[in-house]
Order: C-alpha cells, then structure tokens, then sequence
C-alpha cells in the first residue's frame, strides 16, 4: 500500500508541476488584458456603409469594455492611408480595421508585422502573396442581394396579382456606384432573386460613377421611376434613392429594397427589407484572436483561404433586417427563409444558375454560361462575378 | 490495485488528475452550474482508496490555483470527497443506492461546510459561479441574511455537483459489475436494472445541468403659396430668442435653426434648446450635407460638425480656420467644403478628420454661398463682389458697376444657371462658360427689396426671401407671397421633407407656410378682415355679406371688387343672400330689410313699410316654385314678381316669430325653425303644426334645417345638439355627435356631412351619424388651417367645383372639399430620449435600448417629426409587455412611462395609423432590452426549481432507500437464518446432503416453467418459495436419529413419527413471519393431489400451489439423489415413476413443467448423476460404503412403499370402477 501511495503522491506532484506550469503560461500568453483596436474608415458614420461597419466596433465596444481602446480615423483617403496608419500604428495598436481599400495597406503591414492589418476585400485574392499579417474579409453580400430580391419579388407577384402592375411592368431599378465585379455581383443576384419569383422581372441599371452623391442617386432613382421602375435598390452611399421612392409613393406604386442601412426612417411608406453586411462576426473574431495570440485564421469561421475570408448566412456575416411588416408581401417571411436555409446548409450554387448568358462589360469576347452554373466567393472573399445578364438587364446612364 | 505496475499506477493518476482538470475547463467555459472537477478524485479514491483519492483532489486544485487562487483553499473540499468515497468503498456503500446517496449526501455536506465560511470571507458570500451567484443575489434582494444566501447558493451548486460526480463513479461501478456478473442472472437483473436506474438518473440531473440560455404629390396645376397657412414661430409660441439666422434639416428628420441665442432642435412639437454641444454657443449659418452631416457655422466659435446629433469634429481659428465667425459653408462636387468666414474663405477636406486646404484671403466676409453639380461654387462677399471658385481656388470674380446696386446673395438653378440676387430687387442670370460669367437675363423682382436668399425647391419653383417679404417664381412667372407681418429680413429659407416651407428672419423669428386645404381669402387678398354672415356667387364675382357692408372678390379670389353695392351697402349688417332665378341678388341686411337687385342695377326694397315681416331681414332663399321666402326677427314673408304674397306673423300661428332658418321639403311644405319655440311646419302659408321638446327636440332654439340627402329626413341643428327629423315625423337626438355647439351642416355628398361648430369644422359619416352608433369624425380646426372661427348663423357657399365657401369672424375661408385631408408624403418618426429611473440614456444607434437591470422606470419619448396641419393617428405599443395599441391623437402622444418592467427582450412599435385607428400605415420599431440578474431570467427560475424539486427529491428517496436498506438488513438475516435452519436439517440425514438446496432450486425452476407467478411480485414470491423449499424439511430436526437415520426399513410407528415431520416443521415455523406461505411448503408438501397424502390429506387445490412445487421437486431429489450408479434404465425408471404420479400424487401442472423442464435439459439427470457420482467418489471409503448402503436401503423402503401405494391405487381404481 505504501508503495501506492508514493507513486500516487510522486505522480501528482509531477503533475501539479507540470499543470501548474501550463497554466501559468496560457496565463501569460493567453487572454491579454488590454488591447488597443484602430479603425480606418473610408468615410464617416454618416455614411450608411461606415455607419453599418461601425456597428462592429459598437461590438467590439460591448463586448470588451474597457479592455480594448478604440481608435478611429474617419474620411481617409485610399492614397492618403499612410498618415493614419502610422499615427494608429505608433499608438500602440494591436489590430487594426479599414472599411475601405488602399494598396498601401499591403505594404505598410509589412513594416508592421507585430500589427493585424485587417482590410475590407476589394480584389480577388488568389494567388495574391500578402504578409502573413495582412488579412481581408468580406461577408458574401450576393446572399443577402438575393434574399432580398426575393422579397421584392414577393411584392412584384402581389402587385401584378392585385392588378397594380402586368407582368411586363414588372421591372427593377438599381442605382449602382461603379461597373465594379462586386457592384455587378449584388445587382445580378438581387434580379435573380426577383426573377426566382417572377420569371418575367427585368433590371434597368443606372450608374451615378460616385460612391456617394445625393442628388445624382435620387436623380437615377427618379430616372428609373420615371422609366417605369416599381421596386428600386442601390449599391451607394447615400439616402438619395429611398427618399426618391418615398416622394414617389403619392404619385404611384413603387418601393425599396435596402442595403447595409435601414431606411425605414427616411421611407417608412416603400422601404421593403434591407440585407446587410455583418462585419461583427469577423471583427470580434479577430480582436479575439490577437488577444489569445492565434492566428485570426483559425479563431474566425468562413470560407479561408490564406488571410482572406469569406461567409454569409451561415456564418452570420449576412442578415436581412428592418422587415417592414405594412408593405411587405404576404409569404415573404417563408419564402426568404427557405432560400436563408439553403445558404446556412451550404448550398449557394442556385443563385447564379439559369438560362442566362453573362457578358463581361470589359472585355465582350469573355462571356459565361449560366446553365453550368457560377458559385460566387468560391476561392476569394472578393465578389468575382463580373458579367452582365443583357437578356434580363439594361444599363442606363443619368439623364442630365 | 496492488497488483498494477507501476506505471499503470501512473498513469492512472494522470488520467485522474486530467479528469479533473478536464472537467474544471469545460464546466467554466460553458459556464455550468457545477463544478465538475472531481470526477477523478471519486475513481482514484474508489480504485486506490481514501489517501490517494485526497491526493489527486488536491493536485488538481492547487493546479487550477494558477488561474484562480481560491482554488487552493477549496481544495479542501476535493480532499474530503476523496476520502468519504474511498471510505464508501471501504464499506461496500456502493454495493447498495442508498449506498451512493449516503456517499454523495456526504460529499455535499462536507463541501458546503468548506466552501461557505471562504465565500464569506473571501467572495462576500458569492459562490464563484454565476448560477449560484444568481441565487445569493435573489435571496440578498429579498433581505435574507448573507450567510442563508450564500449556503443556498452553495448548495444548489453543490448538489447538483456533487450527486454528478458520485453518479458518475456509481455508473462505472455499475457498468463494471454488469460485465463482472454476466453469468449470474439473478445478479444480472439486479445490476442491470440498477445501471438503468442510474443511468436514467444521470442523465435527468445532465438534463438539469444543460440550462435554458440565460438569456406629396406635386400637382399638375402650379401650387399657390398665398394658400398655405401661415404660423410664424416667435418668442411667444416656442422659439424663445424670437429671431432665426438659419435652418436645416438633417436626414432624420429634425428640423435645426440657428439664432444667436445658441441652436435649436425643432420636432413639429417642441423647440429644444441643444446646450451640450460645447462648440455651438450661438449659430449664423447652417448646412446639411449629402451625407447628411450637420455643419455649423458659429459666430465666435468656429465651426461643429454633428453626426446623429454628436459633434464629431470642430474646427476653429486655432486649427486654421480664418476667423471664428462662420458665415456660409458648402460642399462642391470635387468634395471640397467652402466655408465664408467672416475674414477669408476657408477650403476644407474631409481626410482622416476635416483638413483645412487652402484659404482664399480675396474672398472677404463671404455671405452667401452655392455650388452646382460641376465642382463649381460661388459666393458673395460683403463688399459685393461675386466670386467663382474651383478645386479650391478662385477662377474669376465679378462686381457691379452701379454704386446704388450690389450683389447680395447667390445660388445656381437646377439647369446649372448662377442666379445672383442684389441689393435691390434684381436678380442676374449668368451662365458659366468655360469658367467665365455670361450674363443671360436679369429678372425684377417687384414689391420686394434686398434680396437675401434665392432658393430652388425640388419642383424647380425660385424662392426669393428678402428684406420685405417673401416671393417666388415659377412656370407662370413671378408671385409675390402675402407673408403679412412676417416681411423682415427674411434671410434664409427651407423646403422641408413633407413639402412645408419655412423662412428665417433675424428679427421676427420662424415662418412655416404649410399647405392647407382651407384658404383664406381675404388674407391673400389682403382686404380689410371682417365679420362674415353669408357669400354668394353673382355676377362672376363672390359677393360677400358682412357685418359692416358688402365685399366683392373675383372668382380667382386675387382682386377685390369695389362697384356700386358695395358702396350702397357700405356699413350694413348683411345676414344673408340669395340669388334667384332671375339672376336677382337678394340681400337681407340687418335694419333697413330685404333687397332685391337685378344685374342692372335696379333694386326693390321690402321692409316694414312694403308689408314684409319687418326691417330686421335674417334669411333668404327661393322655392321650387320661384317664389322668395324671406324670414326676419318678426316673422315670414312670401314674395313674388316685386310683391309680398304673404307674411306670417306672430298672430297667425307662430308662437315666436324670430324665425332662424327655413327649409322646404318635398312635399312643399316648410320647416320654420325659430329661436325659442322649436320648428314650425308651414303648409300653403298656414302653420299647421310646432315641433318642440316635446316631439322630442333636444332644444326649441333651431339653428338650422338641412336635408338629408339620402332621404326625406332632416338634420336639425339645435342650440346644444343635433337632431334628426325622420322621413316618417319622429325626431331623435343625434347623442352620438362629439359636438354641441354646432351652427349649420353642409352635405358633400350622400355620405359625407361638413357639420360647421364653434371649435371647427367636424368631417362625418351621414349613415354613421344617422345610424345613432358611435361615430369616426375628423375636426378641421386651426390646426388644420382653419385659421379662425366660423361664424354663428351664418350661410356658406359652394361653387360647384369643390371650393366650399365659409363665412368666418376675420373674412372668408374656402376648402377644398376634396383634398381636406391632404396627402402626407410620410411622417418620420423617432425615439427622441429614453429615460431610465428619470436619467437620460443613450440610445443604441441601431434603435435599440438596453436598460440596467436595477432600472425600475422607463421613459420613452417618441416623436413624430411632422410639421404639416394635419395631425396624424399615432399608435405605439410595447410588444411583450402591452396587450394592444395606445391609439393617440399625435398632440396627445407624451411620454411614455413604463415601470418595474419584468427583465425580457421586447419591441417597442411606434406607428400612424389611419383616421379610423384601425390600419397600420407606417411603423417603426425599436428593440428594448431589460437586462435582468441571472434570477429573472426563465431560464434560470425553471433551472433552480428543477434544482429545488431534485433536491427533495433526494432526501426523500434517501429516507426511503434507508428503510429499504433496514429491510434488507432483515431480509438478510432471515436468508442467513433460513439457510442456516436448512443446513442443519440436511446436515442431520447424511443421504440429504444439500436435498432441500437442491429442491428449492428445482421449485424454483419449476415455478418459473409453469409461470405461476406474474406481476411485480414475481421476483418475491420466486424468493418466497425458494426459502419454503429449503425449509420443507424443517421438521426432521424433531424427528429422532434413530428414526431418521434408522437403517433398515421404518415400522408403522417410526414411519408415523416420520411423517410427523411435517407437523413439527409447521409448529416450527408458526411464528416464522419473514417469509410468506414458507409453512404451506413445509406442512403439505407430503399432501397428494389425489387427496391420499398427509397430514390433513388436502386433494388438489386445496393443497397450496408452493406445496404442489415441493411436492414434485422434493419427490424427485428424493428419487434421484441416492441413484449414483444407476444407468439409464434407472432414469428411465424415476422418469416413468414421475409420469405415473401425474394427477394423483402430483399437481399436472406442476409436473408437466418439471416434464419440460427435464426434456429442455435445464434438469439434466445425467448431470446430475455425475455430479453425484463425483461427490460420492470424493468421500471416503467408510462414508462410501455406509452411504452405498443407506442409498440401497433406501431404494428398498421407497420402492416397497411405492408398489404398495401402486396397489392401494389400483383397488381404490377397480373400487371406483364398481
């Protein structure tokens, strides 16, 4: 018996030892008390984009306290990205956010390397080499664009059942910044959204080439009206086209599928549903896993590739918000769910499939097929699908 | 254990250790409501006993102690778990349940006298985990002592804990057993119904532990301004400074103006003095940008920049800014902001923060600002001159020659044209050519003077705000607006989101013109107000009664007409009108009697003197026949062709000849209503009957008479109410009608009455109001532009092209009777402040509201940013709190107060609803939180009264388990004694070795073959008859040796006291309580089926089933056990001599399963045989002859005993048969 005893007291005191020492370093390497968090906006919180991002750092804010320092720089510039990086840099953060997209980022990291350099995709990413401590990310907006194409689609069905509209009317409106891939990825997956509902929907597409600008996107939004537009959506900055639709509502039927923002306030009357980018998940992901001292990559969820990542529905990157329950289309609830839970299982290669042909605006000889069928953020966080469906869509320009 | 090596001593240690570090990290990470970290200190201390158990709970403690130093002093606790369960062990506790209750009782008993003395004193009582802790904090608030907290904390923590961790130990042991014991059925059944039972129990108290998660249409005509009502905002009615330098309106909503008293937040309702932005002490200019930022231009303090009503950046002359005073700011396309100062222009680009570009020291006290969609921005300086800028610089300039004229204030037309207004009243036109002025028209702007402020609204219309007034052009040219006072120094101007407009002044204050259904004519005429009575049409022209004479106004309202009755009836009470078909106007004045004028010119006069009533007209009107009635204060006249047919005086019938009103019906007959005795009925000029109180007229003074215009009824518009006189002559009180000082009803439709009353104009349902049930009214009052108040017994007019004429105490009022409920574009609506316990709060700037736990009064202050007349529906509702909507009118919609809310997530629903109440037009919602402590969640009350409901659970299964265990004590102790009383009896008869063990096996085999027994009670009565088989035999020990071992065959008197056996077993066991029917086995198992055996000779079923078993087991072990060498033909024997006792010594039953048992093999006689043999070969060589011997006695004695029961048998058989 005293035999077992002594192994048993020797065995635990070499345990103890070697627990004790375990903990002691997980203690020290393990959750640090404080951290400092800078973010680079491209913009302000004006803005519905900055302000839907700054909602992460509100996140952020909630979850730590005072354990975390926040520092923000506001309106930066992509070529003046420098000045703020350095003053973030110099200010002792550990991580830092941008919104927007510099090429200077990249390289800045480098000198930085004891810094997260964490940037909002505006590019593909593969076979791109970044420093190991460069990371993008984006939430797969074409899910939500869909989503919430479907529930226009709804309201088109109850207005062309109601008689409001035949279905040749039924026609969308997109004011949409740039002819960028991502831009263009949004706007063909929301009219794809609509069409899953009714076939015959089409998409006029007017550019306003600014991000954010007033009185050009309320101008295209009444443009598109004026051409017959019944549900108008956007891909830019400002409040312009919902209170276009909403000034519009007296004068006939038309409404307005959101993006990043609710604009319930300003278009109480049209404003359907809007879908949203949700950058919280990969942002507290990443504050968490610098506190930890992990790689971001293995503490965040989503499609990785390298330092870029990707999610949507499943990950809750992507959620539809602001359902106006007056306006909205009886089954819109169960229509956009059941199309949610095909994305949550996994299963996205139903967006961009059907008898369409794509046209790449850039380069016209470059054409896609979408009877095969395009799976969207398959290898890069970064919206790829860069070709106009010209059957079901027309691009206009502002009238002056 | 003694028996491992070393290293698998080692190991298990390890394991242990780890187990319960393991389980420590998972149960904090998932934040359980137990500890679980001595899983391995109950298998070492079970496995290597108490010492070494102690030891590994200690090591994972002062383990875990680098990350919570409590650690170390809890460690206690994992020492005694060790010690009581390797003690448990010890005593076989866990061979029993109650066994490892009693183990786990203590465990939790130990550790809470451990823990709660250091939650005490070092955790102020708390228990460290936050399930615990959620208790202590409910009992605290509800002031029981700490000490009680923090135990019951404990305790729940603890129970659930402890009970987990022995559970766990208990189900290894179990499991261990099973496998141990496969082979022993009866301990199978035991230990597997026992590994369920646990089983089953841990994963209810697993199932305790997965706690719920705490958790406007533009029209197509051009719009009138002169239309809209006009409310100016002064020192006294809300904007206490009395004077505006500029307004704005953020995207929200909220309207912002600028004074030198500081800046003001205006919500339709209420002007908000902002006093916390530390930057803005007073306002000269303001500007909203695309993005809906909010800049302010100060006048000694730079300039703010708001965000969401939060300064976000200020900028001053410390930072570069020229001056402190702001004057004008913009946002060219290019992006740059033009900020006037009042020294240079300032250049500004929003990069990280606001930064200042470039300043433009030639652009000197810049005044007025704009920029068009082609980067370009212009401005006025004070010194007049007008520059262009671009990309930040200056690219050219212009001034005006004339000395007496300057440029004063500028902005460009949608079309991208420079309009700059001047000093004077011009404005100039330039178009900007390649970044020159080319000057393209000059517009004059008359009776206005210095133009200060040129402003397109969205329809493209040019607002001038000048230093005298306000006007506008558009598609039809240049109007000037009638601001009345209101035309001072009117600098600036917005067109808000639902299309009202709104002026500032730096000395008046605020103006809003809102479109109004209601027009006031003599306002945008600008004509002397006076008391109205009546209006017709005649003549192309309004013709207007009033109480000083006669106004005339153009059809279009815009000219007052000035002709030769106005001037003859100059300062004449005119009460009412009436233009025949003749086109002859007929006046009724007030003193000098009726007048009749033809278009011209001609006119007749009755009075007194022509025989009419009197001087005194009131009313006039024509019948369906042509002829003019006209009524006065003393009585009817009927005139025709210049004549008076007739006059109805007091004498002929009317009590009270101060006739108010007159109505013919249908049926030609006239209602007279009069001032006092109720509604006289004329027919063919003869009163033939009066109406009053009686007939059932809520009052005798009639107002006025209207038809119905869906029957022959008729409204009646008495002094207090109104009444409906129906088609068949009954009259009712219309009780329903929210009013009673009503003056006169106007019939839109055959649906819709106007009901005219001193507080407005009530809008309602005829068949609603008619039908007597409650009614849905809309009062168009002076919030809705009624800018006045009608006047009392007076006659309106309608043209017949939905203008509605009334006759008001400051002129004339018109309504649009179609569009009286103008259309909205949308009210945005908002959460202005929300107040807990009577602090402001933030808001979350998602909507959503996250209220403290200790908050106990909630305060939401919704807005409804709306600045129109109308006065919207608004409903709001607290969904997960109110059961239905608050429906308010919006100038009712206060605060609202919700207190001691329950914690829980809800939605507050803030919405406008339509007139009726009924629909949800628009809504918004705002998400509100209560947070509560971890005791007000559900989940946390369902999980601790699961915690309550097992704990009783468990003391009162324990009490039981400990009865039971008594029980078993006893039960024990009588096996032990039975089987004790049984061994001696076999050990007396050296040829029964183990005879009544064997037979009770056999009983028992035999019983479960016949299945007699079922239900609960199976297993017990199996038992049962187990023990009355061993003990069949118990009276042998009575019997004496020499009987009973007697060699040689028994003579009558010794088979006599042989057969007493039974007997005396019976008196044996007679007081023998621990065992059911053991003395029917016992006395009757001798006992025939046949009714031949003894003692009493009982005759089949009378004979107790257990007797029937033994009967046949007993029998056949008899039969059996001394056949050691017998070979087959001997089985065959005792086989045939078993079948032939069928039915007469034994039960059929009984022995038809002892038959099967036999051909199943589960008695196997060859075994048995062998067995026997083997014992027998065992023994020596003495015992083995004296046995030889004894057995072949015995064969003797029993086969001689047999045959002569054989022969009784078969002479009882043949007897029976004779």
């Amino acid at each position: 018996m005293k035999r077992i005893y002594f192994i048993t007291a020797m065995t635990c005191m070499t345990m103890l030892g070697i627990m004790f020492g375990i903990f002691n370093l997980m203690n020290a390497n393990g959750p640090r008390n404080h951290l400092t968090v800078g973010f680079i906006y491209d913009n302000d919180e004006s803005t519905p984009y900055t302000y839907n991002f700054s909602l992460a750092k509100d996140a952020l804010e909630k979850k730590y306290g005072d354990k975390v320092d926040i520092l923000v720089c506001s309106n930066v510039l992509d070529e003046e990205m420098e000045e703020p990086v350095r003053e973030l840099a110099e200010a002792g953060c550990d991580i830092i956010f941008f919104n927007g997209y510099s090429e200077l980022v990249p390289q800045l990291a480098q000198e930085y390397p004891g810094i997260q350099f964490c940037q909002t995709s505006y590019m593909d990413m593969t076979d791109v080499k970044v420093p190991a401590n460069y990371h993008t990310f984006k939430g797969e907006a074409y899910q939500g664009r869909y989503v919430s194409g479907i529930a226009a689609g709804m309201k088109i069905k109850q207005m062309i059942s109601d008689g409001v509209i035949t279905e040749d009317q039924a026609v969308i409106g997109f004011v949409a910044a740039f002819p960028t891939s991502e831009v263009i990825s949004g706007y063909t997956a929301f009219i794809l959204g609509v069409r899953s509902i009714v076939p015959t929907a089409t998409m006029r597409v007017c550019y306003t080439h600014t991000w954010s600008s007033y009185v050009l996107e309320k101008s295209a939004a009444q443009q598109l009206i004026e051409d017959g537009c019944v549900i108008i959506s956007q891909h830019t900055d400002t409040i312009g086209p919902a209170i276009a639709c909403e000034e519009a509502s007296s004068r006939g039927t038309v409404y307005f599928v959101g993006y990043n923002q609710s604009m319930s306030e300003v278009a109480p009357k049209t404003s359907l549903i809007t879908s949203r980018i949700c950058w919280e998940p990969y942002v507290l992901a990443a504050v968490e896993a610098v506190r930890t001292n992990k790689d971001i990559e293995s503490v965040v969820s989503g499609r990785i590739h390298g330092t870029d990542v990707s999610a949507g529905f499943g990950n809750g990157w992507v959620e539809m918000i602001d359902m106006n329950q007056q306006v909205i289309a009886p089954g819109t609830e169960d229509a956009m769910n059941s199309a949610i839970d095909q994305f949550i299982r996994g299963n996205s290669s139903f967006v961009f499939r059907g008898d369409y042909t794509g046209i790449n605006p850039n380069d016209p000889s470059d054409t896609i097929n979408l009877r095969n069928g395009f799976v969207e953020n398959e290898n890069s966080s970064f919206p790829t699908f860069n070709y106009i469906l010209t059957d079901i869509i027309t691009i206009e320009e502002i009238r002056q | 254990m003694k028996n491992w090596k070393t290293w698998q001593i080692m190991l298990f240690i390890i394991l242990c250790v780890c187990l319960n570090l393991g389980g420590k990290l998972f149960a904090v990470k998932l934040e359980l409501p137990l500890w679980a970290d001595s899983f391995g200190t109950a298998l070492c201390a079970y496995v290597a006993g108490p010492v070494c158990g102690a030891i590994v709970g200690l090591t994972g403690n002062l383990a875990y102690s680098a990350v919570n130093h409590l650690s170390a002093a809890y460690s206690i606790t994992s020492i005694a778990l060790g010690i009581i369960v390797g003690i448990a062990r010890q005593k076989n506790w866990f061979d029993r349940f109650y066994g490892f209750m009693k183990a786990a009782s203590w465990a939790m008993v130990t550790a809470l006298v451990v823990s709660v003395p250091i939650d005490l004193v070092a955790s102020a009582g708390y228990t460290g985990n936050k399930w615990g802790d959620g208790i202590v904090d409910y009992l605290s608030d509800k002031n029981w002592p700490i000490v009680l907290c923090c135990l019951l904390g404990q305790l729940a923590i603890e129970f659930a804990d402890k009970v987990l961790t022995i559970a766990f130990l208990y189900i290894l042991i179990l499991f261990r057993r099973f496998q141990l014991n496969s082979e022993n059925t009866a301990k199978v059944h035991n230990s597997a119904a026992a590994l369920i039972a646990a089983v089953i129990f841990l994963s209810s108290v697993l199932t305790l532990l997965t706690p719920s998660p705490a958790k406007a249409a533009p029209a197509s005509d051009p719009t009138d301004y002169n239309d809209y009502v006009q409310t100016v905002y002064s020192s006294n009615n809300g904007l206490p400074c009395g004077e505006a330098n500029d307004i704005a309106q953020t995207n929200d909503g909220v309207l912002w103006i600028g004074t030198y008293a500081g800046l003001y937040r205006y919500n339709g309702r209420e002007f908000r003095w902002i006093d916390n932005f530390e930057s803005v002490k007073n306002v000269n200019c303001l500007f909203v940008d695309e993005e809906g930022r909010l800049w302010i231009g100060t006048n000694d303090n730079g300039l703010s920049i708001v965000i969401r009503e939060k300064v976000v950046n200020v900028l001053d002359q410390s930072e570069g800014l020229p001056s402190n005073s702001v004057r004008c700011i913009t946002h060219a396309t290019d992006g740059y902001y033009y900020i006037g100062t009042t020294d240079a222009m300032q250049i500004l680009v929003m990069n990280n923060g606001v930064k200042a570009t470039n300043t433009l020291e030639e652009v000197y006290y810049a005044n007025s600002i704009a920029a068009d969609d082609e980067d370009h921005v212009a401005t006025v300086a004070s010194d007049g001159q007008l520059f262009l800028m671009k990309g930040g610089e200056i690219i050219n300039s212009l001034k005006l020659s004339s000395n007496n004229e300057t440029f004063n204030c500028c902005t460009f037309s949608p079309y991208g044209t420079l309009m700059v207004g001047t000093s004077t009243n011009n404005i100039y036109c330039y178009s900007i050519d390649d970044d020159s002025f080319k000057l393209i028209d000059v517009i004059k702007c008359d009776d206005v003077n210095s133009i200060n402020n040129l402003n397109y609204i969205s329809d493209g219309t040019l607002f001038i705000s000048t230093d005298s007034g306000v006007s506008y052009i558009d598609g039809d040219g240049y109007h000037r607006i009638n601001i009345n006072e209101f035309n001072n120094s009117i600098d600036n101007m917005l067109y808000d989101y639902q299309g009202n407009l709104w002026f500032t002044s730096s000395r008046l204050g605020l103006l809003r013109l809102a479109k109004s259904p209601f027009k006031d004519v003599y306002g945008s005429i600008g004509m002397e107000r006076r008391v109205v009575n009546t209006i017709v049409s005649w003549q192309n022209c309004y013709y207007i009664g009033t109480d000083s004479g006669l106004d005339v106004v153009d059809h279009s309202c815009s000219r007052e007409i000035e002709n030769d009755l106005t001037e003859m009836l100059s300062g004449k009470r005119i009460r009412c009108m009436c233009v025949d078909r003749n086109d002859h106007l007929w006046v009724c004045t007030y003193g000098n009697g009726l007048v009749e004028f033809s278009a011209s010119g001609e006119y007749w006069t009755y009075n007194a003197n022509s025989g009419s009533f009197g001087n005194k007209a009131r009313l006039v009107t024509e019948l369906s026949d042509g002829t003019i009635l006209a009524a006065g204060d003393t009585g009817i006249s009927f005139i025709r062709d210049h004549e008076i047919q007739k006059t109805i005086r007091n004498e002929d019938g009317l009590i009270n000849s101060m006739i108010l009103t007159v109505t013919e019906r249908g049926d030609g007959s006239i209602l007279a209503g009069t001032d006092g005795d109720g509604l006289a009925i004329i027919k063919d000029g003869e009163v033939t009957e009066l109406l009053t109180t009686e007939n059932g007229l809520s009052s005798n003074v009639i107002l006025r008479t209207i038809k119905d215009p869906k029957t022959e009824g008729v409204f009646i518009v008495t002094s207090n109410s109104l009444c409906y006189l129906d088609p068949n002559g009954s009259i009712r009180v219309l009780d329903k009608f929210p009013y009673f000082n009503n003056y006169d009803i106007w019939a839109k439709d055959e649906d819709t009455l106007f009901v005219m009353s001193s507080a407005g104009i009530y809008v309602v349902e005829r068949d609603e109001l008619v039908g007597g049930s409650d009614i849905a009214w809309e009062l168009l009052d002076a919030r809705r532009g009624l800018g006045t108040s009608l006047t009392a017994n007076s006659w309106n007019y309608y043209n017949g092209r939905g203008e509605l004429f009334l006759p008001c105490d400051t002129g004339v009022y018109s309504i649009d009777v179609d569009k009286y409920n103008s259309d909205v574009r949308s009210y945005r609506m908002q959460l202005a402040s929300v107040k807990v316990d009577g602090n402001n709060m933030p808001l979350d700037r998602t909507g959503g509201i996250t209220i403290g736990q200790n908050a106990t009064r909630i305060e939401l202050a919704p807005e409804i940013l709306n600045y129109t007349i109308q006065e919207p529906t608004v409903g709001y509702y607290l969904e997960g709190f109110d059961n239905q909507w608050t429906i308010v009118p919006q100038s009712s919609l206060n605060n609202i107060i919700y207190a001691n809310l329950p914690a829980g997530s809800y939605t507050f629903h803030l919405a406008i609803l339509d007139s009726t109440g009924e629909h949800v037009l628009e809504e918004r919602k705002f998400d509100l939180i209560k947070e509560g402590k971890l005791y007000e969640q559900r989940g946390f009350i369902f999980y601790m009264l699961l915690i309550l409901s097992s704990f009783i659970i468990w003391f009162t299964w324990m009490v039981v388990q400990r009865q039971l265990n008594q029980q078993q004590i006893k039960l024990n102790m009588a096996n032990e004694t039975v089987m004790a009383i049984a061994n001696a009896v076999d050990a007396r008869d050296v040829r029964t070795h183990q005879h009544s063990t064997r037979v009770a096996e056999y009983s028992v085999l035999i019983a479960e073959e016949m299945d007699c027994f079922s239900g609960i009670h199976r297993e017990k009565k199996l038992s049962n008859l187990r023990k009355a088989a061993q003990m069949h035999d118990i009276g042998k020990i009575g019997i004496p040796d020499s009987v009973l071992n007697k060699v040689g065959r028994l003579d009558d008197n010794e088979y006599a006291i042989m057969k007493s056996h039974v007997i005396r077993g019976a008196e044996i066991l007679k007081d023998f309580t621990l065992v059911e029917n053991v003395l029917d086995g016992t006395k009757y198992h001798h006992e025939r089926y046949d009714g031949r055996g003894y003692p009493d000779g009982l005759k089949g079923e009378e004979i107790p089933l257990f007797a029937r078993i033994i009967g046949v087991a007993d029998a056949f072990d008899a039969m059996t056990s001394n056949r050691i060498y017998r070979n087959h033909m001997d089985t065959d024997y005792v086989m045939k001599e078993m079948e032939r006792g069928r039915g007469t010594q034994f039960d059929p039953d009984a022995l038809d399963a002892f038959l099967r048992l036999i051909e199943k093999k589960i008695i196997d006689l060859d075994k048995l045989y062998a067995q026997k043999r083997a014992e027998i070969q065992q023994a020596d060589q003495e015992q083995q002859e004296e046995l030889k011997r004894r057995v072949e006695e015995d064969r003797k004695i029993q086969e001689a005993e047999i045959k002569k029961e054989d022969n009784k048998t078969s002479a009882n058989d043949e007897g029976a048969k004779v």
